[in-house]
C-alpha cells in the first residue's frame, strides 16, 4: 500500500534522527577530543535535520 | 545503580528504539497516540539527547586524562608526578590542592563570567591546532597568568594571609603588578624542559 506524504516525510525524518543519534551516542563513548567535533559538527546537525523534516512535515502536508 | 551516564545512554536508547518503531510503522502517525509518539520520538527526545551529549562532553573535556591525551601534552602531565614541592603544578596536583581529576581546567580556567565558556574555545583552538594548524613549540599560554586564578583559591586561607611576603604584596598581587609565578617566587611550574632530571613521585593522587 503506497504511503501517504506524511508517512514518507516521517521515515525519512526517522532515518535523519536514528542516524544523528547514533553518530552522537558513538561520540558519547569514544573518549578522545575529536569526539565532540563529530557530536556537534556531524551528530547535531543530522539529528536536526530529521526533527526539521518532521516539523515541515506537520505544516506542509493536506490530507 | 543509576548514574547520569547510564541515564544518558539509557535515554538515547529508547529514542533510537521509538525512532526505529516510526521508521518500520509510519502509519502509526495516522492516529492522535502516533503523532504524539512521533513529536516525543522526533522533537523532544533529540532535544533532549543533544543537551545531554552536549552537557557531558562539556564536562569531559574539564578532565585531566582529557587534556594528557593529546601528545603535545605529555610532558605537562609527567611534570605533575614530580616530586619536588617546589614544583607548583605537582604541588597542587598530589596534595589535592585542587581536584586531581581536573586539575588543568581548575588552574586554567578564568575565574571571570564566562571564564569556563572562554576556557573552551580555547580548548577548540587547541584541537585545531593540534590536528588542523602547528602547535607553537615550545608551546605557550596566551597570555600572562593572570595571579586571579591563584587567589581565586588563596586569597582568604590562613596559610597565605599570615605569610608576610604576601601580607606586604596585597595590592600588588591582587592588582596583578607582580606575579605569583614570574616574580621570583613560584616560579617553578610545570618545567618541562627539566624533567630529565628529577625524581618522580609513583603514588596516584
Amino acid at each position: 500500500m503506497p504511503l501517504h506524504a506524511i508517512e514518507r516525510r516521517v521515515r525519512i525524518a526517522a532515518a535523519f534522527v536514528s542516524a544523528g543519534l547514533l553518530v552522537e551516542l558513538m561520540a558519547l563513548r569514544w573518549p578522545h577530543p575529536v569526539a565532540f567535533l563529530v557530536f556537534a559538527l556531524v551528530g547535531i546537525p543530522v539529528a536536526a535535520a530529521g526533527t526539521l523534516v518532521f516539523l515541515y512535515s506537520l505544516v506542509s502536508v493536506r490530507e | 545503580m543509576i548514574t547520569p551516564d547510564s541515564l544518558t545512554v539509557f535515554i538515547f536508547l529508547l529514542n533510537l528504539v521509538l525512532v526505529i518503531v516510526l521508521f518500520l510503522r509510519p502509519a502509526l502517525t495516522a492516529t492522535r497516540e502516533g503523532k504524539i509518539l512521533a513529536f516525543v520520538a522526533l522533537f523532544l527526545f533529540p532535544l533532549l539527547c543533544s543537551a545531554a551529549g552536549f552537557s557531558k562532553h562539556m564536562e569531559r573535556s574539564k578532565k585531566t586524562t582529557f587534556c594528557l591525551s593529546c601528545h603535545i601534552m605529555e610532558s605537562y602531565g609527567r611534570s605533575l608526578s614530580v616530586d619536588d614541592p617546589h614544583y607548583l603544578a605537582a604541588a597542587h596536583f598530589q596534595n589535592h590542592r585542587i581536584p586531581p581529576d581536573e586539575a588543568c581546567y581548575t588552574c586554567h580556567t578564568d575565574y571571570v563570567l564566562y571564564g569556563g565558556i572562554r576556557a573552551k574555545w580555547r580548548g577548540l583552538h587547541h584541537v585545531y591546532a593540534q590536528y588542523v594548524g602547528r602547535p607553537a613549540q615550545p608551546i605557550h599560554l596566551y597570555r600572562s597568568y593572570n595571579n586571579r586564578e591563584c587567589l581565586h583559591c588563596h586569597a582568604g586561607a590562613r596559610s597565605f594571609e599570615e605569610s608576610p611576603t604576601h601580607t606586604a604584596l596585597s595590592e600588588e598581587l591582587r592588582s596583578n603588578q607582580t606575579s605569583c609565578l614570574t616574580s621570583g617566587c613560584h616560579d617553578t611550574v610545570h618545567n618541562v624542559a627539566g624533567l630529565g632530571n628529577v625524581k618522580f613521585w609513583k603514588g596516584a593522587p
